[in-house]
């Protein structure tokens, strides 16, 4: 009980922001989930509308009616004419879906064969219904103080404030979106199986050395971590596209063999293929960290008693690594669940419930049931996670002493040369794809003309945004500034959290870790909504907004993304003995020294990549940030995203060629830092 | 004798200084900011924010832009604190969104010679311009494969171009709804179905579509005219067809309700819908609202005007089940 409390409070500098800055707009933002409104019917309507004409002074009722009859479009006349008719009793009896001309002869008819009286009476009848159907938003802006806020809402819009789960229930009910959620998963489960696969095999390879070039591999696998996303989508169309070098250029042209333009990567393969290298670094991380955790004497010990290797295999290696394969099930399944960016540049409309939150939330203003479809999105996360935790603790075990040597029980030579091979390939494809996305930089126009040019990095020469040229260098330098601040904070932030999460436990830990993942597995739009929802005025105080301020879109960025920093810490936590704290703690080091002795050194690696990925995706993925930034941020200049999803693909090849050599660069002078902080520690 | 030799500096030192103090000074004088939320491109943009301030010194435009999409759900979450004076470049379904949402605030813009037909009866907003959808057709596809440059609408759904042709999406593209309701309002539904046979896949965004078409992934584009044009002027081998019936849609704005400074915001849309500000935008745009300024002539394009009811979301439901996998 004494240490809850205690842990509580040293863990709050960092559970607090968390809260925060993650799980308060996210709440508010799935809030509006819950909100249906009830359309007014037309007798509610009516009513309404003669209760607000009933305030304006004067004859000007009489006045607005008459006008609200004479300026009438065809449209509002007949929808008037069909109000009036029906609340006089006469519903009309033509199709209400036919052109207007029809319809408008349809409507004489029926009010001529109508006695005299009461066709005076549907007259004005009509020019009511205009209004309250069509025009009483100017109506209710007139009087909004008289109405007061609610009834000036209500008569505004034409419904009222409701709750319920009619939006959640839409997943099922409706074709579109049970479509996407099929589609979704389709294209999900088949993804993170073979993903979890593939990194095992080469993670085990990794484990047992059996791969060539450990170094130079590892770095490969990890690369499209801290790259720019959307790259492997970008460089798979630009070798496997209608205009592919591979699919049009040598199998179409040269050798005939297929036609370009109905046998292509776009699709669901595509998308798959995409997610696949994108997600292959992180699965990688965790099963690498798994792996490593084996004492390499227990299948020792099991080869000296006689197993064959396969039985090792399947009796100790695999149910050690278990724990690993399921994170990294989850980590793949949930990753490409949500994934928006990869569906928009391979896609060809395969519709995936990602997608369809943002086409409802951007295209229709129809932010419930996107918030919805959203909750629906996590759900298959929660539930892998929560079976994953109840998993884990079902099997809760700690290698009983990592660093304790080398494995020397070598790998026979099938499976060696298995995973050989597969690292290999993976690395091919990942050199393949980069080199194809730089040399898309430097030529005039993929596939088309191969012309070598440097005009994708002149802004100046930009064809498509030749007057930006100023303005794009501000937008570069304003974007690395905010950018730049977030990495830090959002790589901090992570391994802190990891931290206390892993280390510190206090109540509710786990419920944190959870929580700073959400950014990842909720679409990008409602972290940004939510931080207008929270923040824009909070509590209701228009004096507290945050809104255009340069603090909110780093906190944003660096909230939205410090889960890698978290993953990647977590993952190198779990090598680390949880005994080296205990011990620090028993010598008497506060938890704040044993973090910054022992804890930090160790994450220092996991701090520099979620800085990178911070810093990388910021930059890059501005989903959320165009609902935050101040005026003239000018971010467009950065969005290699939508410059790959309109087809702009030597302008995103140079931007991405850029960003990478950035992060190259940064790489390069971390470690080299890093070398020389080590040798100065050992001499 | 001090007062003289202080005056006497000060006479010399003004016609050195006064160059670089001026628009300091001018600055100093509390110029207002005005904040422009906007779908409009940054080229239309920054000689229309220069004209504005050369004729309002007293006001300094500030200006998100974005994508119609983003922009608006933004100003509709912001509604409990409303953070812009003025809204404009949305197309007209964005206009009427902002309208249901109370975004815009009612506001008849002064010294306006648009026509009665591009304003909203309740004032809430006006179209500033109309844009155009044509065919950009790549040529050297067409020479390559010895196939004829699309002319109509009935042309896009011959064999000859199975696969070559390709438009935005209607439930992804405020270019693809205007496309496609126009469609189904003129020729019906069986007429997207023989169209859909030729459309390999539908562009996310408006302009996607033609851009394939430039790039040579495809041979026929469905686009608006301000991209219809620059692809056209970036030299790449392609060619525009205004077909027999042309989908259009207008663009407009109007004043933000309860925004930080009401009284630039009007001056905003003021200038935005007066005949400098229509000349200002002309360039960059099919034809504008106000009579006379414009590009295109409009008068030899059979601009399509709906017949019958449009409901949006039973549209792009039908359209959805139809067409997307």
């Amino acid at each position: 009980m004494r240490r809850g409390a205690r842990t509580f409070l040293i863990a709050l500098p960092i559970t607090l922001p968390v809260l925060v800055f993650i799980a308060w707009p996210l709440l508010s933002v799935l809030a509006v989930s819950f909100r249906v409104d009830r359309p007014l019917s037309y007798a509610e309507l009516r009513a309404r509308t003669l209760d607000a004409l009933a305030r304006l002074p004067g004859d000007e009722a009489a006045a607005l009616r008459a006008r609200w009859l004479r300026q009438a479009s065809i449209e509002q006349r007949l929808d008037g004419t069909a109000a009036a008719l029906s609340f006089l009793g006469h519903p009309p009896a033509w199709d209400r879906a036919a052109p207007f001309d029809t319809q408008q002869h349809e409507a004489r008819k029926a009010i001529a064969s109508l006695p005299a009286t009461a066709a005076r009476l549907i007259e004005a009848e009509t020019a009511l219904a205009i209004g309250a159907l069509h025009r009483r938003g100017a109506l209710a802006f007139r009087l909004r103080e008289a109405l007061g806020e609610q009834g000036f809402a209500e008569l505004q819009a034409g419904s009222v404030r409701g709750i319920g789960m009619d939006h959640y229930r839409s997943v099922f009910a409706d074709d579109r979106a049970r479509g996407a959620m099929l589609g979704s998963l389709v294209i999900a489960l088949p993804t993170a199986a073979l993903t979890t696969l593939l990194a095992f095999l080469i993670a085990w390879g990794f484990s047992r050395n059996a791969v060539p070039w450990p170094r130079l591999l590892r770095v490969l696998m990890l690369a499209p971590i801290v790259s720019p996303p959307v790259i492997m989508a970008l460089a798979l169309v630009l070798l496997f596209g209608r205009n592919g070098l591979i699919t049009h250029g040598l199998l179409d042209q040269m050798l005939g063999l297929i036609s370009a333009e109905r046998v292509n990567i776009y699709g669901p393969v595509g998308i798959g293929a995409a997610q696949l290298l994108g997600l292959l670094p992180a699965s990688f991380i965790v099963l690498d960290a798994t792996l490593a955790r084996i004492d390499p004497r227990t299948e020792e010990a099991a080869a000296v008693a006689g197993a064959s290797p396969w039985r090792v295999f399947w009796h100790i290696t695999l149910p050690c690594a278990e724990p690993g394969l399921i994170r990294a099930f989850v980590l793949a399944f949930v990753s490409s669940m949500t994934d928006f960016g990869n569906p928009e540049v391979i896609g060809d409309n395969a519709p995936t419930l990602a997608g369809l939150v943002y086409d409802e939330a951007l295209g229709f203003q129809n932010l419930p049931l996107a918030a919805a479809l959203a909750v629906w999105l996590v759900i298959p996360a929660l539930l892998l996670y929560a079976g994953l935790s109840w998993a884990r603790r079902q099997q809760s075990f700690h290698g009983t002493d990592p660093a304790s040597g080398l494995p020397e029980l070598a790998l026979p030579a099938g499976p060696r040369v298995a995973a050989a091979a597969l690292a290999l390939l993976v690395a091919a494809a990942v050199l393949l794809l980069y080199g194809t996305v730089a040399g898309g930089a430097f030529v005039r126009s993929w596939g088309f003309d191969w012309t070598p040019t440097l005009r994708h990095f002149l802004p100046g020469s930009d064809l498509y945004a030749s007057s930006q040229a100023t303005r794009g260098l501000n937008a570069l330098r304003r974007t690395a500034e905010l950018v730049g601040l977030a990495a830090p904070i959002g790589g901090l932030m992570g391994i802190a959290t990891a931290y206390v999460v892993d280390r510190i436990r206090p109540p509710g830990g786990t419920a944190i870790g959870f929580l700073a993942l959400l950014p990842a597995v909720l679409p990008g739009l409602l972290f940004g909504l939510g931080y207008i929802a929270a923040f824009n005025a909070p509590f209701g105080v228009k004096a507290w907004s945050l809104s255009g301020t340069d603090a909110l879109v780093v906190l944003n960025i660096a909230f939205d993304k410090m889960f890698v920093g978290m993953l990647a810490a977590r993952a190198a936590l779990a090598r680390l003995d949880p005994a080296m704290d205990e011990a620090a703690a028993s010598l008497g080091a506060r938890s704040f020294t044993a973090f910054r002795l022992i804890g930090l050194p160790l994450l220092r690696r996991a701090a520099l990549l979620g800085t990178l990925y911070v810093f990388m995706d910021g930059a890059t993925t501005l989903s959320s940030v165009i609902f935050l930034v101040g005026p003239d941020t000018g971010l467009a200049s950065v969005r290699i995203f939508g410059r790959a999803s309109s087809s702009r693909y030597g302008l995103a090849c140079a931007l991405s060629v850029g960003l990478m050599a950035m992060v190259l660069t940064v790489v390069v002078v971390a470690f080299a830092l890093e070398r020389r902080q080590a040798a100065a520690s050992d001499g | 004798m001090p007062l003289c030799r202080r005056l006497l500096l000060a006479g010399l030192a003004t016609p050195l200084i006064a160059p670089l103090a001026a628009p300091h000074v001018a600055r100093a004088q509390a110029r207002r900011p005005v904040m422009i939320y906007s779908a409009v491109a940054e080229r239309i943009h920054v000689p229309l924010v220069r004209a504005f301030e050369a004729k309002h010194p007293e006001y300094e435009v500030k200006a998100v832009l974005g994508s119609n999409g983003p922009i608006a759900a933004r100003a509709i979450a912001e509604k409990a604190n409303p953070q812009c004076d003025a809204l404009y470049s949305f197309n007209i379904f964005f206009m009427q969104a902002l309208k249901r949402e109370a975004v815009f605030a009612p506001y008849q813009p002064r010294g306006s010679r648009i026509a009665e037909d591009f304003r909203d009866p309740d004032d809430f907003f006006v179209s500033h311009w109309i844009t155009v959808n044509g065919f950009l057709v790549n040529t050297r596809i067409a020479s390559q494969r010895g196939i004829e440059i699309p002319r109509t609408w009935a042309d896009l759904t011959k064999p000859a171009y199975r696969g070559l042709v390709s438009a935005p999406s209607p439930t992804r593209s405020g270019t693809g709804l205007t496309v496609f309701t126009a469609l189904v309002d003129a020729f019906g539904w069986e007429y997207l179905d023989a169209l859909h046979a030729n459309i390999p896949a539908y562009g996310s965004g408006g302009s996607v579509a033609a851009r394939q078409a430039a790039a040579g992934e495809l041979m026929v584009g469905i686009t608006f005219d301000t991209t219809l044009l620059e692809l056209k002027a970036s030299g790449a081998p392609v060619e525009i067809v205004f077909p027999d019936m042309i989908p259009n849609v207008t663009e407009g704005g109007g004043l933000a309700a309860r925004g930080p400074n009401p009284e630039g915001g009007k001056a905003f849309c003021d200038f935005l819908a007066s005949p400098e500000g229509a000349e200002l935008y002309k360039p960059f745009t099919g034809a504008t609202t106000t009579p006379g300024i414009g590009n295109l002539n409009l008068a030899e394009l059979n601009l399509w005007k709906m017949q019958r009811p449009v409901d949006l979301d039973a549209f792009r439901r039908e359209w959805a089940r139809r067409y997307e996998r």
